[in-house]
């Protein structure tokens, strides 16, 4: 059939009118909402700053300050909240979410910072408790509250909070317990009396606990600052994250071992104590970097993951592992780490490098209504994240609150695995890469930095070196491609850039930046 | 004919489509249209409208200087003062030599780091024609004398020259208060930046967007009259200037000029680049600063990318000579240059010389294109005799006030002419008021939303206040407001500080001279005074009473001068015409003749004392009462229970509050009783909201404590030491507690071989029962805590213990009555153990397996 030809010159006026009314929009890079869009399913202002030392809740409502979150089930989400109350809420998958219910399960909780459904109870850890919740007379709300395990200092520093729990495959629980900052007056009473290297610090602060199946409160490891997020990999293997701050150069994962060190030194304190994994440390290196430090202190361990200040977040939080199986994207097994100021969530994959784990972060998603301080999968593999920006700061337009990530189904364009090589790195992307850029090594930057092990406030990032790329080598299906470089260090971060790669579709990346720590390279 | 015209229009404008979207769209949205008539019609009405358009984008004016604009142009100021004015905002002694201080030159923004900062397509266009690029520039013309072929290469020369001009962007440090997005400046929002443009300040100055929408308030009564005048009538009523719209200070062309990062890291820090500080601090966080920079260049379709040109060193040589031999160098710093060529010294300036800068230029000299009543107003100065006239303080802050167009947001009361007629300048003006919104939607007028008139306000404000107020680490006084007062470094505002107090001729009483001296008499009828009326609009140190949105009286004496205090709370509207503050003091009379006896003058003394003390007195009543409706835990039906740190049981505290008015602290560190009280229970704010955990204190009364030690022993029958706790410690489990069905908690712990329950609950109002349940454990890990001796009950502590009766005994102020003793005899084997710090009334406890012992304490 043959156009009229005011309808063609219609047609054409319509088609111009789009190309050009819209073409700008679509010239503007890809957004992350693109491929993850982002609800809220409850979120507030408060009417005072987040650091207001009369810090009020909005007026309106529960003070939704979410603490904790565990799923009951596959539609009821329990979740803590700061004031120290567990809630349980229903109807928190609709769209938009207009109807849910919250029901009061327990309360009097002195500040908890964890919730986790296990063993027939609700267990959160409060500033001097592990404390196991339960119903037991059948009304739906909390009729005994059991202490789990105790047995840490609380000076009544404001900095000493306890986070998790959360359980290993060993069934073990684990507890982060932040260390003190400064203690003065009364609080000096109840720090460890003649510490070793003079380290005023109550019993445990600075270490991670397990609760065992047994119930023995067991210290393995420490050196924490501010572990503020716990989570079990696939394989069931405890990690924590550790916030930028004294002794911590930046941000940064761990991986949880018996005796191992991380980075604060005041954690030292409790060496001395009985059933401390930790002995005989004389002298702590300071003012050294990194890898020097390693060298004089044999306990210290590098952290799997350094998340470069700014760069990649300004204080991690929660750890939450993927396991929906395709259903959150293409990320299934890797962690999403949540960010506090920044508001945001990023991303993490780790591998095995001579038997310890590292690994590489990569900015995932930004725009959350407030600071992301907890996360959990749901059932159909949404991410819910639980907000909240008192005492601190954080972008985004909210206090506290709920919110959800959804997967829109679109396949985002982005390095989905880095693995270190012998002689670079290897990258994996979630969708195959035009061979021309991505096989073009000036489509890619790499800059190499250590920080220094001081007790000042974090580090800034030295020994900068950029490092030539000399290929990149595309994989025949396209997916893959293998960076040779030289100039590869031990213990630096690694910094790619890769801009220069377009996909198949000839769309750039939507966070070209990676970070991968190289604690060790394969033999 | 006529339609070849219009082909040839549609021809001339097919190009210029492209370089706008929305015409591009409104040109093929004539497709669209039924016939080609009326295509044909469409276009030649956009034809018009572009060409409109464009003309408006190139029209050239003279150059913009606000406070001459808007006072200037209207009679609202002196020629010689206007002329003033114009000299320093030309920066006219950057070349021409003078003494006096307020001609200190503007000077332009500062070129060091132009070659990471602005497009050099830009940079070219503007060096070509300055006023064209940027219509209102205070940059004059200095190539203007040049034809196109020389010009070209002389700007070739000055950008060679300027593109070594590079430094860093400063590194925007991120704390745990400050987010910084990696690359913030690429991670703004626009919808987010149109709002804060709106609503900060910018459009003080600045053009507003016409579409924005705005909360508009109900108009006022002057506003409403206004609108309803002709311009006659409006004279007569002396209105006119109130009336006029107020002309807007002109961006040029951000979207060509800047980069992302660029525009957004001179928003952040305007003085960093502009010294002259005319553009203010916005106080602007990171990513506001990116969310602004989004929706100025919103347009920007492409990232300008600063070409990284191999610079020809000869032409770079050549361009450094010509920066300073064309004087660039007099206003605009740049590394490496020699320095400034002056011109004739102020003094020997003839302005009746054919070619001056004012007038005609001469081949070098700057072209500002002014126009007449701008070279009339300079010229005035020139040619008075009186050149260096010492100005007195309310000009020396008038002038700075010019300068800075403090007038966009303030009104002050001026002296207008040189013969003394006063009259009250600036303030936002009529048409610009809509942007100016309150944080909440609650009208208090304008009083509420817009920024404060400064007439007085020397007299008003105290010295450091005062200093204080530009400074950028004070948080907002007026939190109420959207709009910000804009931050300066010290040096750029020394004027308005120093001379604004001589100006408003503030007195220098002090505070006893005003109010005599603070007592607790005084103290406490100044905290009744501020419920009488205060707190209906006031916070008291950020505590309020529901939906009250206005300024916080915290801090209030260390802000205002105690004289002014004084007065304006004896008569508001004598110091503020149209205050909503209402006088408390009708005719000078007080409405309380029961507070200090009816002393007006005591009676705001004792408002300034109560005040400035206020850390350390209680909230009016009537905020204490919403604040603790809010927070303090009121048992009613059911007990309360709060877990926190307490002043006398620890940071294992459990607080248990009951309906019947009695209530207890359990330390659940040390496993015993800490204290107990009466009345109001527990106040759980700080508990549950405050960040540094402050102890929560009982707020009841008949509050008693009980000493410290372990509550149970193992002892032989002859021992009658006590054991310390520390030696005991390790003995005990805490196990945590059980609610029954009537929400009474029980404490469950371990005491070696012993399971114990321990509950305790009130006596009505008399005091509590504290009951014993005792089971012997027989599992493993019991057995391995097995103790030998008799276990034994610390049932009542105190300094110093009085016996009664076999089963009573009183101590510490409270009497203590053994109820039961069950699994044994009647507890008969009581004794008291008596250590130098206290005395303990124990009952020791036969080997039965299950054990109970009840006490009850009356108070």
């Amino acid at each position: 059939m043959v156009m009229q030809r005011s309808n063609l010159m219609q047609f054409i006026g319509v088609l111009a009118f789009f190309l050009i009314g819209f073409g700008p929009m679509s010239r503007m890079t890809a957004a992350e909402k693109d491929y993850y869009r982002l609800l809220s399913v409850a979120t507030s202002k408060a009417p005072t700053e987040s650091r207001s030392k009369n810090w009020k809740p909005s007026p309106e409502g529960l003070p939704l300050e979410i603490s904790g979150m565990t799923f009951l089930d596959d539609q009821r989400l329990a979740v803590a909240i700061r004031k120290g109350e567990i809630w349980i809420l229903d109807g928190v998958y609709d769209e938009p979410a207009v109807n849910v219910t919250y029901k009061r399960f327990a309360n009097a909780l002195h500040e908890p910072l964890g919730l986790l459904q296990h063993d027939g109870a609700l267990y959160t850890a409060q500033r001097s408790e592990l404390t196991k919740i339960r119903d037991v007379d059948g009304d739906d709300i909390a009729d005994e509250y059991l202490t789990a395990a105790k047995g840490w200092a609380v000076t009544g520093h404001y900095h000493e909070y306890a986070f998790g729990p959360k359980l290993d495959a060993k069934g073990n629980l684990w507890l982060t317990l932040n260390i003190g900052m400064g203690l003065k007056g009364d609080q000096l009473k109840r720090a460890v009396p003649d510490p070793p290297l003079g380290y005023r610090q109550g019993r445990w602060r600075g270490w991670g606990m397990v609760v065992t199946p047994q119930g023995t409160l067991v210290p393995m490891c420490a050196g924490m600052r501010s572990p503020a997020g716990l989570g079990a990999n696939a394989a069931g293997d405890m990690f924590y994250t550790d916030q930028q701050g004294n002794w911590v150069a930046t941000n940064s994962l761990h991986h949880l071992r018996p005796g191992v060190f991380f980075h604060h030194a005041e954690a030292l304190a409790s060496m001395n104590e009985p059933g401390s994994t930790i002995q005989g440390v004389k002298k702590v290196p300071a003012g050294v970097p990194i890898p020097e430090a390693m060298k004089q202190f044999p306990q210290l361990r590098p952290p799997a993951v350094w998340f470069p200040y700014k760069r990649a977040g300004q204080s991690p939080t929660d750890i939450m592992l993927d396991t929906s199986d395709g259903k959150f994207g293409p990320f299934a097994g890797q962690f999403f780490v949540g960010e506090f100021t920044q508001a945001g969530v990023n991303r993490v994959f780790l591998e095995k490098v001579g038997g310890e784990y590292q690994g590489v972060c990569f900015p995932f998603r930004s725009g959350f209504a407030s600071a992301v301080l907890r996360l959990a999968q749901g059932a159909d593999g949404s991410m819910f994240a639980g907000l909240t920006n008192r005492g601190w700061s954080s972008l985004g337009n909210a206090s506290y609150g709920l919110q959800r990530l959804v997967w829109t189904g679109k396949t985002p364009f982005e390095i989905q695995e880095m693995r270190a090589t012998k002689d670079g790195f290897e990258l994996l992307f979630t969708l195959p890469v035009d061979p021309e850029t991505a096989g073009d090594p000036a489509s890619y930057t790499m800059q190499s930095h250590t920080y220094l092990y001081h007790a000042a406030y974090g580090s800034d990032e030295i020994q900068k070196k950029d490092l030539n790329i000399s290929s990149a080598i595309v994989s025949d299906d396209g997916r893959r491609v293998r960076l040779v470089m030289q100039g590869l260090r031990e213990l630096f971060v690694h910094a790619l850039k890769a801009d220069g790669v377009r996909s198949e579709a000839g769309k750039p990346l939507l966070h070209p930046n990676a970070y991968y720590t190289l604690n060790r390279r394969p033999q | 004919m006529r339609s070849r015209v219009q082909v040839a229009r549609i021809v001339v404008i097919l190009p210029l489509l492209f370089t706008s979207p929305a015409f591009a769209n409104a040109f093929f949205f004539m497709f669209f249209l039924p016939s080609w008539r009326s295509r044909i019609r469409f276009v030649l009405g956009l034809s018009v409208l572009l060409a409109a358009a464009n003309a408006h984008g190139q029209a050239t004016s003279p150059p913009f200087v606000a406070g001459f604009e808007r006072f200037a142009r209207h009679g609202d100021m002196s020629l010689a003062k206007a002329g003033d004015l114009l000299v320093s905002e030309l920066s006219c002694v950057a070349c021409h030599e003078s003494g006096n201080p307020r001609w200190k030159p503007k000077r332009g923004p500062t070129l060091v780091g132009t070659a990471n900062r602005f497009s050099e397509k830009w940079l070219r266009e503007y060096l070509d024609d300055p006023n064209g690029k940027k219509s209102g520039t205070t940059m004059p013309h200095m190539l203007g004398h040049l034809d196109g072929g020389q010009r070209q290469t002389v700007i070739n020369k000055l950008v060679a020259f300027l593109g070594t001009q590079k430094k860093p962007f400063e590194t925007v440090r991120a704390t745990g208060a400050v987010a910084v997005m990696h690359e913030f400046w690429n991670q703004g929002d626009p919808l987010r930046g149109r709002n804060l443009y709106h609503t900060v300040g910018c459009v003080a100055c600045h053009q507003p967007d016409a579409k924005q929408e705005t909360n508009q308030t109900a108009p006022t009564a002057v506003d409403q009259m206004i609108s309803q005048l002709d311009s006659e009538e409006l004279q007569e009523l002396g209105l006119l200037r109130a009336a006029r719209r107020v002309a807007s200070v002109p961006h040029g062309d951000l979207v060509g000029k800047y980069t992302r990062q660029s525009l957004a890291m001179f928003l952040l820090r305007p003085d960093s680049v502009r010294k002259g500080a005319r553009m203010p601090n916005l106080r602007l966080s990171p990513s506001e600063a990116a969310d602004v920079t989004a929706y100025l260049l919103s347009e920007k379709r492409r990232e300008v990318s600063i070409k990284e040109t191999l610079l020809d060193p000869a032409m770079v040589e050549e361009g450094r000579s010509l920066f300073v031999e064309l004087r660039c160098s007099n206003c605009h710093e740049a590394t490496d240059v020699t320095s400034p060529r002056m011109a004739t010294p102020w003094d020997k300036l003839n302005p009746e010389t054919t070619h001056t800068c004012l007038i005609r230029p001469a081949a070098v000299m700057p072209d500002y294109g002014l126009d007449e009543l701008q070279v009339d107003a300079i010229k005035s100065i020139l040619e008075s005799d009186s050149l260096i006239v010492e100005m007195d303080a309310a000009e020396r802050v008038h002038h700075r006030m010019l300068q800075l167009n403090c007038y966009a947001c303030h009104q002050r009361e001026t002296e207008l002419t040189n013969d003394g007629e006063a009259g009250v300048l600036g303030g936002v003006g009529r048409y610009r008021k809509a942007y100016f919104e309150m944080v909440e939607q609650v009208d208090l007028g304008d009083e509420g939303r817009l920024p404060p008139p400064l007439t007085g306000v020397g007299s008003k404000l105290q010295p450091k206040a005062l200093k204080a107020v530009f400074d950028q680490r004070t948080t907002a006084y007026r939190r109420h407001m959207k709009a910000r007062m804009p931050a300066y470094h010290a040096n750029a505002v020394k004027h308005l500080v120093e001379n604004l107090p001589v100006a408003d001729q503030a007195g220098d009483k002090s505070e006893s001279l005003v109010f005599g001296k603070a007592s607790d008499l005084m103290f406490r009828a100044g905290h009744e005074l501020s419920g009488t009326g205060c707190v209906e609009c006031h916070l008291y140190r950020g505590e309020s009473l529901p939906g009250v949105v206005g300024l916080d009286l915290a801090g209030i004496t260390s802000r205002v001068r105690p004289e002014w205090v004084h007065d304006f709370v004896l008569d508001p509207g004598a110091l503020k015409s149209r205050t909503r503050m209402p006088t408390f003091f009708p005719d000078g009379k007080s409405n309380r003749p029961d507070l200090l006896e009816g002393d007006v003058e005591k009676q705001i003394a004792s408002l300034w004392f109560y005040l400035k003390d206020l850390t350390n007195q209680p909230l009016p009543a009537k905020i204490e009462k919403v604040r603790s409706q809010n927070y303090e835990l009121r048992p009613a039906g059911r007990p309360v229970v709060l877990r926190s740190f307490m002043q006398d049981a620890g940071t294992h505290a459990i607080a248990v509050g009951f309906p019947q008015q009695t209530h207890y602290s359990f330390d659940s560190e040390k496993i015993r009783l800490a204290s107990a009280w009466k009345g109001r229970f527990i106040d759980a704010r700080g508990t549950w909201f405050e960040r540094f955990t402050p102890p929560a204190d009982p707020l009841g009364e008949s509050l008693v404590r009980f000493p410290q030690g372990s509550p149970l022993a193992l002892l032989d029958s002859d021992n009658v030491v006590w054991p310390a706790w520390k030696n005991q410690e390790a003995l005990y489990q805490f196990r945590g507690y059980q609610l029954d069905s009537k929400g009474v908690p029980t404490f469950l712990y371990r005491f070696a071989q012993w399971q114990i329950e321990e509950r305790i609950e009130p006596l009505e109002r008399r005091g509590l029962r504290r009951q014993w349940k005792i089971q012997r454990v027989e599992n493993e890990a019991a057995k391995a805590m097995d103790e030998s001796g008799v276990l034994n009950v610390c049932i009542h502590q105190a300094k110093k213990l009085d016996r009664q009766t076999t089963t009573q005994v009183n101590g510490g102020g409270v009497q203590a009555q053994l109820a039961v003793v069950r699994g044994q005899d009647n507890g008969s084997g009581n004794r008291i153990i008596k250590t130098q710090e206290s005395e303990r009334w124990v009952v020791p406890l036969d080997g039965n397996d299950q054990q109970m012992v009840v006490v009850e304490y009356v108070w």
